[in-house]
């Protein structure tokens, strides 16, 4: 089962796979050569599950390529439903985990497949869409769900069980939208190219975020032209997928540190993308937002732009060298296109002005 | 010995020794007697045996053989795996054996009848029981105490940087962070030139300069150069002090089969020599005094049955208190160690209380005379032994073969349930295709993945595993290792897989690195949907692949 994020046959917009190390650098330069490059390299970093590869496929959309074919979402079957089994397998363990009882026997049952010997072929049977649905409804589920802060669990989750009857088919196609929303842990470092006139290009590098994966960042620090900061806004709730115990804030703002204020970077734009903005929105309407960060105004927690005024300055404080005036920060919902489509054209401008000015 | 059946009867036909009771019915209802009665009845000591003592000695034991064959069916089937690991085969083996052989020398008795099961080997039981009954506790408690000081001992050695990830999480205040990732990189001696070397993205906050040098050379490493490193380590004997050394050889010497072996042989031997000088001492005093002190008609008779006189339980309880001591003192310090994930610590605890119990109903129903010289006729209270064996073989074999049962059970439906990684498996076990995986994931920066799995695959293969598994740990998985993986929760993941390491001084279990293996084949999914597109011979294997489906 192959899973296509891009046409095999090679277009405009190309995915393009890594070089080897020692011919991958053919500008050789560092970023005060930048602008006479023809190709502009933007790195999209941030911690893991902050939203570098969503925003990566929105941006192959809207220059379609990959997803945009039908005939190439169906390759992405097996990932949604890997998605699914995912989602419901950590629902259950931590209904275990959490000692909340899974309420209606049947759903035990249902709980105990899934831990035991369910696999996405199994989902071809529609049967499951009821099975699966009322597993989500169950009451201990729900509350296990409620209490998501205190496991691991993707965003996707209540988007993936609304469309069980869609998915549990033998007709299923992934839509656009499924393709969005489906998480896929990163691996290394993948990048496309697109054509943003002037005869220029611009190769946007999507990288893994969990800490491991950070290690190869370095690996295109001296040949990078701009970098977009990606951090999420919902995870002030959370804990890191790798360490199970530290906290996802602390962890973006370590990393946003290192890498805003690495000397390479200083005279490289700067974008700070709040992302699942939301999702934020969302949560904070039922938990408290105040009680992760002792230094803000209790008054104001249900109140999302002050929230996020007050994160711009939590993250603004860590910058210690990089000159403010090419630094912009913006808030992004990645898994809205139209959303995605307008911020990612001001982080475009952005750069590309920036460029201009050097 | 000739001299016994020379012996007039009538010194020993009185009253204390048979009930009358038992005599009465032996004449009223001879059919549930073994003989008839007669004079010959009542020699050595010994009253009239019933059927229905036969009938029970016979079920429990045949109930006991039953659970101890199922017991070593399942041992031998499980004993690769952790839980079986974790206890010791060669101790299970040994205690196994123990057990077996006190029920045979309690249950037999009954069974073949008193008055012929030779009378050497009743005294022979009675001086073997306090070694039978305690050493298989005190053999696994000291076991898991030492292994668990062997463990201190390397925890404190290898510093390990689990600990200090915990530190990290438990300091609230973020600037200090930074400083602690700086310390990480140079926290354990063993492991801090690995560190240094492969400049993990943590050096780049130590100065612009050198992240441009690191960048530079990290783009020429390749996975030659971590190989390399890794011959890098230091021995353990340039850590360790000379005394620390000792120590370790010592807890390594007491957590060992080789211990517990010696143990037991020499327990053996001295309660053999025991026996014969107690039977010595007993003949000089019949000698002299014309009546036998402990088992009427002596130590060594050979030719037929006999019963134990009081006394013996004199010699009995002083034998048995000295391993009582010894049994107090390992659970005590049993309870003060850590407990385990394997429940060896709470087995072993609860073992013990059953033994305690046993001993001391055995005691009390020694001590009242209707149940030695009435009850014991009809219900032998000698068979609480039997039934102790019994919950000692369930709770200390067929569990551990059920926990490893289960888990094997859990794990092979686990991994045909992953039909992508089932994929990526496939695609792995075939040479081109392996080779472009390994290709791409070179140029996409994640070949830890590939070569994790291909080293998962040599592990399994090897005959001494220990030193493979430590270098794999330090290559794919601490913090900051050279090749480290991505994967959930990893000090969870490395506390575990520690835990599994330490819990034997054995090779570790074959399937140690099971969920590591099955991460990184999940992790490669990733990869692979991106390599499909760039490649038609991938493509087309997969297309097979979901083909055969």
């Amino acid at each position: 089962m192959g899973n296509i994020v891009v046409s095999p046959h090679d277009k405009e917009g190309q995915h393009h796979m890594m070089a080897t190390p020692t011919s991958n650098n053919p500008n050789g330069g560092s970023a005060a050569t930048a602008k006479n490059k023809s190709e502009i390299t933007v790195l999209l970093l941030g911690a893991g599950e902050s939203g570098k590869s969503t925003l990566f496929k929105q941006v192959q959309f809207f220059h379609g390529v990959g997803i945009t074919h039908d005939q190439e979402r169906i390759e992405l079957i097996e990932i949604v439903r890997l998605n699914v089994l995912e989602n419901a397998k950590n629902l259950v363990a931590a209904t275990q985990h959490l000692n909340i009882p899974i309420e209606q026997p049947e759903n035990r049952e249902t709980a105990k497949l899934i831990i035991n010997s369910l696999n996405t072929n199994d989902l071809e049977d529609p049967s499951w869409s009821k099975r699966l649905y009322s597993l989500w409804k169950d009451a201990g589920i729900q509350k296990a769900y409620e209490n998501r802060e205190k496991f691991q669990l993707y965003d996707s989750t209540e988007y993936l069980f609304e469309n069980l009857d869609r998915i549990c088919s033998d007709k299923y196609v992934p839509t656009v939208v499924d393709v969005i929303r489906t998480r896929t842990k990163t691996i290394g470092i993948t990048d496309m190219k697109f054509d943003v006139g002037d005869g220029k290009q611009l190769r946007l590098v999507d990288v893994g975020g969990q800490r491991n994966e950070r290690r190869k960042w370095i690996h295109f620090f001296n040949t990078v032209d701009a970098v977009v900061f990606l951090t999420s806004l919902s995870e002030f709730d959370l804990n890191l997928y790798e360490d199970n115990g530290y906290w996802r804030v602390k962890e973006s703002l370590r990393v946003f540190n290192e890498v805003v204020n690495n000397a390479l970077f200083y005279k490289v734009p700067f974008v700070l993308l709040f992302n699942k903005r939301d999702l934020f929105e969302k949560k904070i309407a039922t938990k408290s937002f105040s009680k992760y960060f002792s230094g803000f105004n209790e008054a104001e927690e249900k109140n999302p732009v002050a929230c996020i005024e007050y994160m711009t300055k939590l993250f603004l404080n860590e910058i210690t060298e990089h000159p403010l005036d090419t630094v912009s920060v913006k808030t992004l919902s990645a898994i809205d296109h139209d959303n995605s489509k307008q911020v990612f054209e001001e982080v475009k401008q952005f750069i590309m002005t920036q460029q201009h000015r050097e | 010995m000739s001299l016994n059946s020379t012996f007039p009867l009538a010194s020993t036909f009185n009253s204390t020794s048979c009930h009358p009771l038992l005599l009465n019915m032996s004449i009223t209802n001879p059919m549930i007697f073994r003989e008839e009665f007669s004079q010959s009845s009542l020699q050595y000591g010994l009253c009239p045996e019933t059927y229905i003592a036969l009938s029970i000695a016979s079920f429990v034991l045949f109930v006991y053989l039953v659970t101890t064959c199922i017991a070593m069916i399942g041992l031998v089937w499980q004993r690769k795996k952790t839980h079986i690991q974790a206890r010791s085969l060669p101790l299970i083996i040994a205690n196994t054996v123990a057990n077996l052989t006190l029920v045979l020398l309690v249950a037999l008795r009954v069974i073949v009848s008193k008055k012929y099961y030779p009378c050497f080997l009743l005294s022979l039981t009675f001086m073997l029981y306090p070694p039978l009954l305690t050493l298989p506790s005190i053999l696994r408690g000291s076991r898991h105490y030492f292994l668990f000081r062997l463990n201190l001992m390397k925890k404190k050695v290898f510093g390990t940087s689990v600990d200090e990830l915990s530190e990290l999480q438990s300091i609230s205040s973020m600037s200090v962070s930074g400083k602690l990732e700086h310390r990480r990189s140079n926290s354990s001696s063993s492991l801090g030139q690995l560190f240094s070397r492969t400049n993990s993205f943590s050096t780049t906050t130590s100065g612009p300069t050198s992240s441009t040098t690191a960048g530079q050379d990290n783009n020429n490493a390749s996975s030659q150069e971590f190989l390399q490193i890794d011959e890098k380590q230091t021995n353990l004997e340039d850590i360790l002090s000379r005394r620390d050394q000792l120590l370790m050889r010592f807890y390594e010497f007491m957590a060992s089969y080789k211990f517990f072996i010696t143990v037991y042989v020499v327990s053996f031997l001295i309660h053999l020599g025991l026996w014969a000088i107690v039977g010595g001492i007993e003949i000089g005093v019949y000698n002299s005094s014309g009546s036998w002190v402990f088992v009427e008609s002596g130590f060594f008779e050979a030719s037929h049955g006999c019963n134990i006189t009081p006394k013996i339980l004199i010699v009995l309880g002083i034998q048995a208190a000295f391993y009582l001591v010894w049994m107090f003192v390992i659970n005590i310090l049993c309870i003060l160690s850590d407990r385990d994930t394997f429940n060896i610590k709470l087995e072993e605890l609860i073992l013990t209380v059953i033994l305690i119990v046993a001993l001391i109903l055995y005691t009390i129903f020694g001590s009242i005379p209707v149940i030695t010289t009435l009850v014991d006729y009809f219900v032998p209270y000698v068979l609480i032994f039997v039934v102790y064996s019994l919950l000692e073989t369930i709770i200390g074999v067929i569990l551990p073969v059920y926990y490893s049962i289960r888990d094997t059970m859990n794990e092979t439906n686990h991994d045909s349930d992953k039909s992508a990684s089932h994929m990526v498996k496939a695609l792995l076990k075939e040479k081109k295709s392996l080779d472009k995986i390994s290709d791409f994931a070179r140029r996409s920066y994640c070949l830890e993945d590939v070569l994790a799995w291909k080293e998962i695959q040599n592990y399994k293969k090897m005959k001494k595993r220990k030193q493979a598994a430590l270098d794999f740990i330090k290559t794919y998985l601490l913090p900051g290792a050279p090749l480290e993986l991505n994967i959930p929760k990893s000090a969870a993941t490395l506390a575990n897989l520690r835990e599994q390491m330490d819990s034997s001084t054995d090779e570790p279990p074959v399937n140690l690195f099971d969920v590591v293996e099955h991460q990184c084949l999940f992790n490669m999914t990733d990869l692979l949907n991106r390599l499909v597109v760039k490649d038609e011979y991938i493509a087309q294997k997969i297309a097979e692949c979901t083909g055969n489906k």
